[in-house]
């Protein structure tokens, strides 16, 4: 116990002195900064009025109210398709001859919009409003047009709308991005850090080492108190104060992220003590581990849902404590679950660190073994 | 005569350190798992990742609590569109949301009682279609077909309600938005998402790649590496040093966008030509932020660490997950000093977008600049860093 307490306190006045895990907050800092307007408004859209009536003047108006849409007035297409073309304008809307003319005499119009589709989020958040926009200028004009014919108002907004059809968002109101990325992306930040931190730390006590030089579990075990404690700092800050500074969407309270935290932490120290017996040296951790965040944030189901992946790739990515972890923080950040509504999650990220100890200690095990049968041969 | 006879040796030691590297690097086993065999692994995780390619058939919940004919109508309608696919809830609506919070399903349609009576009455009763906007692609793609289903139900229902009021219904304006989708019609994942994430991927690649072949020069390894750089033409010896990895690392790129392109039957809308060009500047410029980050630290743990930041800095700056126009102007700023920003644009201009004529040109030109920057930035501390001296 002893040996514990005193590589614990060595270890973490080791850590502090030499914060090199300071590095993930600044990451974070950075990664954060994109996501300060929340969500995106005022997309630049081309509108090209070749009307210029009170109609084609009130539909620009309109469209530039549209909380997505910024309008940027254009006198022809070539001139607006060459700022589409270099990423200037997200959408080109043309306004026909005649549109109002049209319009008036109840005609049937179709009105050309050539999107940039490229990012298929901005793409869609303008078709939203752009449709919004033409249906409620549809509405008022068919309106005057239904009272001019002698229907009281009751009666024009019935058969305008016969059925009120409404589409709701739900958990992330007015679509900010911050809330669809950041946790993904605070999660594998911290995943990435306390796994290269602790990879090399256990890389120093894996098995085959001579039966002299190897360290009491206690020692093991003080190392990775020392790691789990600045990582639960860590985790409650970019979790916790981060949010709440930057005033992104934060329900859960704070003891209820440290039950989903805790074993996120305990998960990912097991998983690192189990590739510390596969990887070979302190440089492989870095030449293999670097590049497995990037990936990791496709498959946790954040930006592409599951149920659009193969089987093999479900199973890869229900392997990885980040996985989980992200869809318990969004569960309860975001879609204001419970902690208990989240105890599957919990029990899973548990089970892992049960069974990545397990296979780390069995292979730590059997490489000692081996090293002593071969010491006792020669 | 002076200056050919300088060319012919700078040509030489150029020679002599690209061979001598290029035969390090084939018995190198980290250089074979940098190069190809963990970047090929990666890719096909990313590839099964994106399989599907474009979201279809998102799993929705429906709640119908009027069972008429109208109802089911709609339902039967949605059902039989592309984007959503309906999982009837009998329990009601507590299950659905139940299923709506765990994401097992992105939208929950909710039908009231009534529903078909409300309608032909004239009382305007409302069908509800929530979607889960944190789950965006999915709950998004899953409201597609709704919106065009409710105006059409609007349509059919409208004569039968006008003769109800006894008044003939004047011919009402329709407006009909078509929504052309440039670029990329399909809405394809596998032509914006995984080939940025390759392109992002590879960029990790080269600056660790970098770090490591450079440190080998430096005392913390020289001792156990034969070296190639010496004080006297550094720079030839750096560039004929580095430059095996230029050709590897380009060539690994253009066959990973060359497998996503022919595995998927995409077309290229502009010149490969240019995207080998932008390609072989981008490795250029990786290596130019490998070589920055190996002389500004003390060791080459110290740089990998940092090449942790480049992972989610990059992969935010670049304009994948938030557009570009759409960030605060300090992150736009940021984002044009990143080399991943202008590499994705130049490609996806030529890979997608039907680019302007000089699009390829202006990228390899923006990416240029990253190596002559680094190269004034470096010249004197590449010295200090690898401590020539005797001792």
């Amino acid at each position: 116990m002893e040996n514990f307490w005193n590589v614990l306190r060595q270890s973490l006045k080791n850590m502090l002195g030499k914060p090199l895990w300071l590095l993930l907050v600044l990451t974070v800092c950075f990664a954060s900064t994109p996501y300060l307007g929340r969500t995106i408004d005022d997309l630049p859209v081309a509108v090209i009025d070749m009307d210029h009536s009170s109609a084609s003047r009130e539909l620009a108006r309109m469209l530039d109210a549209a909380p997505k849409i910024g309008v940027r007035a254009y006198a022809d297409l070539p001139a607006a398709q060459a700022d589409l073309a270099w990423r200037q304008l997200f959408a080109v809307i043309v306004i026909p001859v005649d549109f109002e003319k049209r319009l008036l005499r109840g005609e049937q119009l179709v009105v050309p919009v050539f999107g940039d589709a490229t990012n298929r989020i901005a793409n869609g958040q303008i078709q939203q409003d752009i449709s919004a926009t033409y249906n409620q200028l549809l509405r008022d004009h068919n309106g005057e047009l239904l009272a001019r014919s002698g229907f009281s108002a009751v009666q024009t907004q019935t058969l305008l709308d016969p059925l009120v059809a409404r589409l709701v968002d739900l958990y992330n109101p007015g679509a900010s991005f911050a809330a669809i990325v950041l946790p993904g992306l605070v999660t594998l930040i911290l995943q990435h850090g306390l796994l290269l931190s602790s990879t090399r730390v256990s890389l120093n006590l894996r098995g085959g080492t001579p039966r002299s030089l190897r360290q009491p579990l206690s020692t093991r075990l003080g190392r990775y108190a020392a790691q789990l404690l600045i990582w639960i700092v860590l985790a409650m800050l970019l979790y916790v104060i981060w949010p709440y500074i930057f005033g992104f969407r934060q329900t859960s309270p704070f003891w209820a992220l440290l039950g989903i935290v805790l074993p996120f932490l305990l998960a990912v120290l097991a998983f690192s003590e189990f590739l510390a017996e596969l990887l070979p040296s302190e440089e492989a951790v870095y030449l293999t581990l670097t590049f497995v965040t990037l990936p990791l944030f496709y498959l946790a189901g954040y930006t592409w849902p599951p149920q659009a992946m193969p089987d093999w790739v479900l199973l890869l990515a229900n392997a990885i404590p980040s996985t989980w972890t992200i869809r318990a923080v969004a569960e309860m950040n975001q879609m204001d679950l419970p902690l208990g509504a989240v105890g599957p999650h919990i029990l899973v990220l548990l089970a892992m660190a049960a069974g990545y100890a397990l296979l780390g200690t069995l292979i730590y095990q059997w490489r000692n073994w081996r090293t002593d049968h071969k010491a006792a041969a020669a | 005569m002076a200056l050919v006879e300088q060319l012919k040796r700078d040509a030489w030691r150029f020679v002599q350190a690209f061979n001598t590297e290029t035969r390090l690097a084939t018995r190198s086993w980290t250089i074979h798992w940098l190069g190809w065999i963990w970047p090929l692994l990666l890719f096909v995780v990313i590839s099964g990742i994106y399989k599907a390619g474009t979201l279809q058939d998102m799993p929705v919940s429906v709640v119908d609590e009027d069972h008429s004919s109208l109802s089911r109508q709609l339902l039967r309608q949605l059902d039989a569109g592309p984007h959503a696919q309906l999982v009837t809830q009998t329990a009601g609506l507590p299950e659905a949301l139940r299923h709506m919070q765990a994401a097992d399903q992105y939208g929950l349609l909710y039908v009231p009682r009534d529903f078909e009576k409300d309608v032909l009455a004239g009382r305007r009763p409302s069908v509800q279609f929530y979607y889960n906007s944190l789950f965006y692609a999915a709950g998004f793609y899953s409201t597609q077909d709704f919106a065009g289903l409710a105006a059409l139900l609007d349509q059919q229902v409208r004569p039968v309600l006008a003769a109800g009021m006894g008044k003939p219904v004047p011919s009402l304006a329709s407006v009909s938005v078509s929504f052309e989708s440039l670029y990329n019609a399909s809405g394809n994942y596998i032509y914006y998402q995984q080939f940025a994430a390759i392109v992002h991927l590879l960029q990790l690649f080269v600056i660790i790649a970098t770090i490591h072949v450079l440190a080998r020069e430096a005392p913390e390894l020289r001792a156990s590496s034969p070296h190639i750089l010496r004080a006297k033409a550094l720079g030839v010896r750096l560039l004929g040093k580095l430059a095996p990895y230029t050709l590897l690392f380009s060539t690994l790129l253009m066959v990973e966008l060359f497998l996503l392109v022919v595995l998927n039957g995409a077309v290229i809308k502009g010149s490969v030509g240019w995207m080998l060009a932008i390609t072989i500047c981008y490795v250029v410029a990786a290596q130019a932020i490998g070589l920055l980050l190996f002389i500004f630290t003390a060791n080459r743990f110290s740089a990998y660490s940092l090449v942790g930041m480049l992972i989610g800095i990059a992969q935010t700056y670049s304009g994948v997950l938030i557009p570009t126009l759409a960030m605060p102007l300090p992150a736009q700023a940021i984002s044009y000093l990143e080399p991943l920003t202008h590499c994705l644009n130049g490609l996806f201009d030529q890979f997608l977008r039907e680019a302007p004529a000089n699009s390829g040109a202006y990228a390899c030109l923006k990416l240029s600049l990253y190596p002559l920057v680094t190269y004034m930035i470096a010249k004197q501390r590449l010295r200090k860093r690898l401590d020539f001296s005797p001792a």
